[in-house]
């Protein structure tokens, strides 16, 4: 049951306010781009304007929490949360989702990065107009992982293991000078430009043992590595790198069955596999594990800037920057184009 | 006048691509709240989920792993049809066979009363099933939930009624009764369930059809 409540927005620091972690916190629907932690990460290697919001009602009461940074876009500006796909509102269950989002409409656009997973919904009723982003796929961990392996892998899942077993692949922990070199070869080949070190180093110093770093080794060499979040009962599987020399080895089946086993050890309640769009190839190697497939739409309010979510042109320049891979994936230039790209 | 048409061409360009995006996001986000993000739709999900978990399946299995459950449930239910027809057979034949006492028979072709500790109103249907193949009344109480049956031969069908009998007995223990002719049953007796049988036995005895003839059977 919802109640009609008048709410004040205010900036904040989430650093900072303690309420901000006790709201995210306690919070269900909550992601760890939600988090101080993030967002500390994100303002310390980029330098964004924090546009950070809480609403608070007449009581002085934090009813709802929005994080999001003050980006350029073209010639305008937009708050939004970066380089994630979780930027949507968390909201007291008690008040009306669209209340919040009406009281967010003011001042420049925003975009609220949304899944349908959230619980949040009333976009359309405040104004938002919505871009389609693509899907994440979530494998929920309902049965042991030997049962997850048996009845929720594909079986050519299990093939692949077996395949990277047998060649004598293990996943072993790893540090961000380990697991830096492997993703920056992964942006190049991918002609797409690249985190900054000092973003995965101020990931790791923010959010502690919340942060992954797992290489999958063989015969000494790193071949593939990824870097998730390990946050409240969530695992995010969120920058996987591997060597496409070594694919033959299936360094990133056993990478991401590595994962999983460690969220269902742990107790986790959901392995999420990040963003992806279907038919793309990388879509269809999530899909193998067995997951839920959510959309993911951005809200953009007002209405007719609606473009800036849109990821279309990305792909559609793809196949250019992968011919201009050297100059997008410069170690001065890459970091500066992600910083202006926000995602 | 060229500056002023091309200025003119492009705030028209603008205006109509602003209006295409409006229009176009507005139907996305209108779409989302109406197909994906409804509360329904969640529910329905964690639903579909929990009873994924609890058939230890994918959510996408469900639809063939139900049908697995519901073939395999109709097939027992098969089973145990089958195995309480032998057992009702098997008992009728220990308690009323001739030739399980020398020739003589407990049956008379009479009304009978039997009674079950344990039994439960499936027993009794299925007993009571067994008995409309002979002669004569036979009263059925399951102690067990407190159900009775009462079956009606097909020779004495002329005279009683399956249904009017399993109705007094429901009206002397409380509870319901329904049926046919030959075959009924009732359940939610409240009251002595033996004694309300022994009165309708007693009832039924004192009948021309049954008045002449000798003692009845009872058993338990």
């Amino acid at each position: 049951m919802t109640e009609d409540v008048e709410l004040t927005a205010r900036t904040i620091s989430p650093a900072r306010d303690r309420e901000w972690g006790e709201f995210v916190a306690d919070h269900s629907d909550a992601t760890v781009f939600h988090t101080a932690g993030w967002t500390s990460a994100v303002e310390t290697a980029f330098g964004y304007e924090p546009s950070h919001v809480w609403l608070i009602d007449r009581s002085g009461a934090v009813r709802a929490v929005v994080p999001g940074f003050t980006v350029r876009d073209g010639l305008g500006r937009s708050v939004l949360n970066p380089f994630c796909e979780y930027g949507f509102p968390l909201v007291d269950e008690t008040v009306a989702d669209t209340a919040v989002l009406s009281a967010l409409c003011d001042g420049p656009t925003r975009i609220l990065k949304g899944a349908d997973w959230s619980g949040v919904s009333g976009y359309n009723a405040a104004g938002y107009g919505g871009v389609r982003t693509g899907s994440a796929i979530r494998l929920p961990l309902d049965r042991s992982y030997e049962t997850l392996r048996e009845s929720a892998f594909d079986g050519d899942v299990r093939r692949c293991v077996r395949t990277a077993r047998d060649a004598g692949v293990r996943v072993v922990d790893g540090s961000v000078e380990e697991f830096y070199p492997l993703y920056l070869a992964t942006m190049r080949r991918l002609g797409s430009p690249q985190f900054p070190e000092r973003f995965f180093a101020a990931l790791v110093d923010a959010l502690g043992d919340g942060v992954a770093i797992r290489l999958a080794e063989r015969a000494g060499e790193t071949i593939g590595a990824a870097l998730s979040f390990e946050w409240d009962d969530t695992t995010t599987v969120w920058a996987p790198a591997s060597r496409r020399t070594h694919w033959e080895h299936r360094p990133n089946h056993l990478l991401y069955t590595d994962a999983i086993e460690r969220a269902c050890t742990a107790g986790r309640s959901t392995v999420d596999f990040g963003r992806s769009r279907r038919g793309s190839s990388v879509h269809g190697f999530k899909t193998q594990f067995g997951g839920v497939e959510f959309p993911l739409m951005s809200f953009v309010a007002p209405p007719h800037r609606a473009n800036r979510a849109s990821l279309d042109d990305y792909g559609r320049l793809a196949p250019l920057t992968r011919r201009l891979s050297p100059l997008v994936t410069h170690p001065t230039m890459g970091p500066k184009l992600k910083e202006a790209i926000h995602e | 006048m060229l500056v002023g048409g091309i200025a003119f061409v492009a705030t028209c360009c603008y205006w109509w691509q602003r209006e295409r995006r409006i229009r176009e996001s507005l139907i996305a986000s209108r779409e989302w709240a109406a197909n994906t993000a409804g509360e329904i739709d969640r529910e329905g999900l964690r639903a579909a989920e929990a009873a994924a978990e609890r058939l230890d399946a994918r959510v996408e299995d469900l639809p063939q792993r139900i049908a697995t459950l519901d073939e395999e449930r109709r097939d027992l239910r098969r089973e145990v049809s089958t195995a309480r027809e032998r057992w009702a057979d098997a008992l009728w034949h220990a308690r009323f066979s001739r030739e399980n006492d020398g020739g003589r028979s407990f049956d008379d072709g009479t009304v009978r009363t039997i009674e079950f500790e344990r039994g439960e109103l499936a027993d009794a249907r299925a007993l009571a099933k067994r008995a409309s193949d002979e002669a004569g009344v036979t009263l059925i109480a399951a102690h067990g939930d407190g159900s009775f049956a009462v079956a009606v031969g097909e020779t004495t069908t002329d005279e009683f009624s399956a249904t009017d009998i399993a109705d007094d007995l429901a009206d002397e223990v409380g509870g319901g009764a329904g049926g046919n002719e030959r075959l009924a049953a009732g359940g939610g007796a409240t009251g002595a369930l033996s004694e309300g049988c022994q009165r309708i036995q007693d009832h039924l005895l004192q009948s021309d059809t049954f008045s002449s003839r000798e003692a009845p059977a009872s058993e338990s």
